[in-house]
């Protein structure tokens, strides 16, 4: 199966009972769910706690997060790695520490009713797509939208809303006024750009276009800034960002002559070794105006899976607050581990030492999400069990430790029934919107588990017995978990009864109302060098996108047809010119190296399609070129895999 | 070691190319998302299940729940808009089909 492509994997139908695969086997067989958990038990007990690593995807809901982390800090390792590690810890790291809470500040309200939203690095068009039906309200009621990309993105040139009908007679809504193609990794020069115009307009009208009193009153470290930024040369930071002055300005006087601000972003912001400075900077550009805790204003880090932001506010995190701890401490009368456990990068490297001797998976594809996958699939085979929660196969399960077993569990669509009477989850939105996930749909095996009892029998397989951990009263009544929830995390005060309220309910979030968390409680404006941009040992700069026909690592289908191709992945959009240069046309057969510190990686066959993305720019999918990510190139502080900027060099494939 | 292949294949699978749109989502974004839903669930059985869901949860956020409800919402909607629109002959006949498996 292993040479099956991702896509055909996924084809391959739902997991309809546990499976297990012995060392030296080359096919898994059936096991009973009580042989699995005994299997797992006993190796638990059998190793340190820190040589076990427990990965979380977002498709995790609360109630299982929440037992899921209970669990492993019981057991005693916070080696809790997730799926937020590779996409939006910049944003966690670079909000917290400016605006003290990780998350975006604005809800769906105050997207309708912005005077300007900013989209950055992101392609909401395939991966938001319900995002194009708020910003076409924002559209409606005179909002101005500006998208800065590499890629020009059809989703965000013009949207034709299918569930209206005279939307789609009229040929849809134009969305972006404004397109910048800025240069990969070029966004905090142009941010800086911007800044400048922005003081150069309020030299010209005195108080009319900085926020001076939210600057004086909410904020600090504007001197400091300001100081740094006039110490920038504009020549050099239109060179970095490959934007000219004539495209700059009019965005300069919508910001201006606006008050009303989001920015929004997503990967093409965070996965950079600078990840964490381009949300600070973005965070700068907002604090000028002081577009933060006011309608219509504010952060908007928009994120994929749907509860990647629940699972870190259950605790699904490496590095706990004390605060966190202390509170299972008190609740559940335990002694929590309190050193920092690894992240997913941590994670892979100490897989690769030979430091990690069991591997569980609740939900995802590690494997494919990863980076530096040749590296990380060597990695994860150095693992004595590696144990995967799944509701369909991947390539992860094909890729594991020497034995393995793979746990299937219901999907959120299914109907989860415990004890006759019907479950429900509850999850979080990207804007801290609390509300129900419910299954509807008759499970495909009655032998399929709830993550929920997973995680419960787990628990009762390896830990002792404590009065405090009620695993088979909270695998039968999910409201018991959402009280625990309750009286651990704070902002779910009457948990249960609140969100069965029809839209859920928002959690507290200081930004939104000027209360900022930091070491001051002030919101910091902070100094950002500018990144590099050209490449230094390689001729190209690639990122990796995703099709319109995937999410995340699943392949829905092999078109991507925003971007005019069909049935094919294996594909690298150049440059016209660049391609020109080389002498080559449309379907040359290209294989593609990455250049690292030395290191090269390489992955063979590549069509090339002449797009329209800047110089020296190149964009492939993922996951099939996370080969070439090397697992070294992350960004500073978070952590994040540096994906949207890796050094290539192309060279004509020897068959064609 | 066994014989696994970390790296999916690189067997080229035959791309085609078609002029890049000018516009997102519309009725060839409903009709990819009707095709997503047949393989995935079936379509009747998916429209069935996204009513549903849809009924409890849309409309939270832009990105709640991914591609899947996004299209499942979008094809919902236009299986109604095409019946609104059918001549009166269609309009039966999907009529009684969407009936009969509870969507409308």
């Amino acid at each position: 199966m292993s040479t099956w492509s991702d896509y055909k994997i996924g084809r391959s139908g739902r997991i309809t009972e546990p499976m297990y695969l012995a060392e030296n086997a080359n096919h898994y067989t059936p096991i009973s769910w009580e042989d699995a958990f005994t299997k797992i038990g006993s190796k638990l007990k059998s190793i340190d706690a820190d040589d076990a690593v427990f990965y979380t995807s977002g498709r995790t809901a609360n109630e299982t997060a929440f037992l899921y982390q209970l669990f492993v800090r019981a057991y005693g390792t916070n080696n809790l790695p997730d799926c937020s590690n590779m996409c939006h810890e910049s944003s966690g790291t670079g909000l917290g520490r400016t605006l003290g809470i990780g998350k975006g500040s604005v809800t769906l309200n105050d997207l309708y009713e912005a005077e300007v939203v900013l989209v950055v690095g992101q392609n909401p068009g395939t991966n938001h797509p319900r995002m194009l039906s708020a910003l076409q309200k924002c559209k409606a009621n005179g909002g101005k939208v500006v998208h800065v990309n590499p890629l020009p993105e059809v989703g965000t040139e013009k949207f034709v809303d299918p569930q209206s009908p005279v939307e789609i007679l009229k040929g849809g809504t134009k969305i972006s006024d404004y397109f910048l193609q800025v240069r990969v990794n070029g966004d905090i020069a142009m941010l800086k750009l911007l800044a400048k115009g922005l003081f150069e307009a309020e030299e010209a009208n005195p108080g009319r276009v900085l926020d001076r009193e939210f600057i004086a009153q909410y904020a600090s470290g504007f001197d400091v800034y300001r100081a740094q930024l006039n110490q920038e040369n504009k020549d050099q930071l239109y060179k970095d960002c490959g934007l000219t002055a004539q495209q700059l300005k009019p965005v300069i006087e919508l910001l201006a002559n606006n008050t009303k601000i989001i920015i929004c972003w997503a990967m093409g912001i965070t996965q950079h070794v600078n990840g964490v400075a381009n949300v600070q900077e973005i965070v700068n550009l907002l604090l000028l105006k002081g577009a933060v805790g006011k309608p219509g204003a504010g952060t908007c880090p928009v994120r994929g899976h749907s509860n990647v932001q629940g699972d870190r506010t259950m605790g699904i995190f490496e590095k706990p607050p004390t605060r966190l701890l202390d509170a299972l401490d008190g609740r559940f009368h335990f002694q929590s581990p309190r050193e920092h456990g690894y992240d997913v990068v941590e994670s892979i490297e100490a897989m690769a030492e030979n430091k990690v001797k069991f591997f569980f998976a609740m939900g995802g594809n590690f494997i494919s999400a990863t980076p530096d996958s040749a590296f990380t699939g060597k990695a994860m085979q150095n693992c004595d069990l590696t144990v995967q929660v799944s509701t369909k196969l991947n390539r992860s399960h094909l890729v594991t430790g020497k034995e393995a077993i793979i746990l299937p569990c219901l999907a959120r669509t299914d109907a989860d029934i415990q004890q006759g009477k019907k479950q429900f989850y509850t999850v979080e939105n990207s804007m801290g919107v609390v509300h129900q996930s419910k299954g509807h749909r008759p499970a495909p095996s009655a032998a399929l588990k709830s993550e929920v009892d997973i995680v419960c029998s787990l628990a009762e397989a390896t830990l002792s017995a404590q009065d405090t951990m009620k695993w088979s009263s909270w695998r039968n009544d999910y409201n018991l978990i959402r009280d625990e929830i309750e009286a651990v995390i704070p902002g779910f005060d009457d948990y249960n009864r609140k969100v069965r309220q029809s839209n859920g309910f928002h959690l507290p979030n200081g930004a939104r109302v000027r209360q900022f968390n930091t070491s001051n409680g002030k919101a910091q404006f902070t100094v950002n060098h500018l990144p590099q941009v050209d490449p230094k040992e390689a001729e190209y700069i690639m990122i990796t996108v995703r099709s319109h026909d995937q999410y995340n690592t699943t392949i829905y289908g092999l078109d991507d047809r925003y971007r005019g191709i069909l049935n094919e992945r294996r594909v690298v959009m150049m440059n016209d010119e660049d391609a020109l240069e080389r002498g080559w046309k449309r379907g040359q057969v290209v294989d593609i190296e990455s250049v690292f510190r030395g290191e090269k990686r390489r992955v063979e066959r590549f069509i090339v399609i002449p797009f329209n993305i800047p110089r020296k720019c190149v964009a492939t999918y993922f996951p099939e070129c996370n080969a070439l990510v090397p697992i070294g190139a992350k960004a500073h502080e978070s952590n994040t895999p540096a994906s949207k900027f890796v050094e290539v060099n192309l060279y004509a494939s020897a068959e064609s | 070691m066994r014989d696994v292949k970390i790296l999916p294949p690189s067997e080229l699978t035959g791309i085609k190319f078609i002029k890049n749109p000018k516009k997102a989502a519309g009725v060839k974004g409903v009709t990819v998302a009707i095709r997503h839903l047949s393989e995935e669930i079936g379509l009747f059985e998916g429209l069935k299940l996204m009513t549903k869901v849809i009924k409890k949860m849309a409309l939270i956020a832009p990105d709640v729940h991914g591609l899947t409800l996004n299209n499942a919402q979008s094809c919902l909607n236009t299986v109604r808009m095409v019946l609104r629109l059918s001549p009166k002959r269609l309009q039966k006949s999907v009529l009684i089909l969407l009936s009969s498996n509870g969507i409308l």
